[in-house]
C-alpha cells in the first residue's frame, strides 16, 4: 500500500513538471491549474507515504530520482526532447539504485 | 563563489523543507517549515539560472545533495534504517541523478541535419531554453 502511495507521488509530481514544461514557464495560463494540482496532490501523497511508516530518507530518494528518470522519459514522448545515451544510462542506475533501496528496506 | 553559496543555501533549504515534511507528521506546525523551504530553494534555484549557471550541473548536484543529505541526516534525527544495500542503492540513484541532469549536453545535431532543417533546430534549441528556464 505505502509504495502504491509513493507511486502514485511520482506520477502527478512528473505530471506536474511536464504540465509545468507545457506552460512555457506560466506564460500559457491553462497549464497554470494542472501545475498546482498535480504539485499539491504529490505532496499530499508523499506525506500520505511517509505517514503510513516509510523512511524520509528512503521515500524522498526514491520520489526525487523516479521523478527525474520519467520526466526526461515523457519529455522525450511529449515534447520530442533529446535522451542522450548519457541519459538513458542514469535512468538504468536510477532504476537499479530504486530496486536495491526496496530490497535492502524490505530486509528490515 | 556566489553561486556555489546559493546552491548550497538551496541544498540547504530542500533538505531542511524535506525533514519538516517528516516531521509535520507528529506536529503539522512544521508544513510551514516546508513551504518556506521549498520556495526558498525554488527562488535560488531561479536565482543561480538568472546568473548564468548550468542549470543541469546545477540541478543534478541540488538533486543529489538533497537526496542523499535528507537520508544521512534522518536517519540520525528520526532513527531511520540506514544499510549498507540503502546506502548503496541511493549512491546509485544519485549517480543515475547527474548522468540525466548532464546528459543534455551540447546538442549532437549532425550538419547535414542542421542544414536540412535550420528551423527546425532552432526550435528546439528555444524549447531547451524553455526548459531550463523553468528548472
Amino acid at each position: 500500500m505505502t509504495w502504491l502511495i509513493l507511486t502514485g507521488a511520482i506520477l502527478t509530481e512528473v505530471a506536474a513538471t511536464l504540465s509545468l514544461r507545457a506552460s512555457e514557464g506560466l506564460r500559457k495560463k491553462r497549464w497554470i491549474a494542472p501545475v498546482a494540482v498535480f504539485y499539491v496532490t504529490a505532496f499530499s501523497l508523499l506525506t500520505l507515504a511517509l505517514a503510513h511508516g516509510m523512511p524520509v530518507g528512503i521515500a524522498y530518494g526514491i520520489w526525487a530520482a523516479s521523478g527525474v528518470a520519467l520526466t526526461a522519459v515523457g519529455a522525450r514522448v511529449f515534447f520530442q526532447e533529446r535522451l542522450t545515451w548519457r541519459m538513458t544510462a542514469g535512468i538504468v542506475l536510477i532504476a537499479i539504485g530504486v530496486f536495491v533501496i526496496e530490497l535492502g528496506s524490505q530486509a528490515h | 563563489m556566489t553561486k556555489w553559496l546559493i546552491l548550497a543555501g538551496a541544498i540547504v533549504l530542500e533538505v531542511t523543507a524535506t525533514l519538516a515534511l517528516r516531521a509535520a507528521i507528529e506536529n503539522p506546525w512544521w508544513s510551514a517549515l516546508t513551504v518556506i523551504g521549498y520556495a526558498g530553494a525554488f527562488v535560488a534555484l531561479s536565482l543561480l539560472l538568472r546568473l548564468g549557471a548550468p542549470i543541469g550541473v546545477v540541478y543534478g548536484i541540488w538533486a543529489a545533495a538533497g537526496v542523499a543529505l535528507t537520508a544521512v541526516i534522518a536517519s540520525v534525527v528520526f532513527g531511520e534504517p540506514f544499510t549498507l544495500t540503502i546506502g548503496i542503492g541511493i549512491a546509485l540513484v544519485i549517480a543515475g541523478v547527474i548522468l540525466v541532469e548532464t546528459g543534455h549536453g551540447t546538442p549532437a545535431v549532425k550538419p547535414s541535419e542542421s542544414l536540412a532543417n535550420p528551423a527546425e533546430s532552432t526550435e528546439r534549441a528555444e524549447a531547451a531554453n524553455v526548459v531550463e528556464e523553468i528548472r
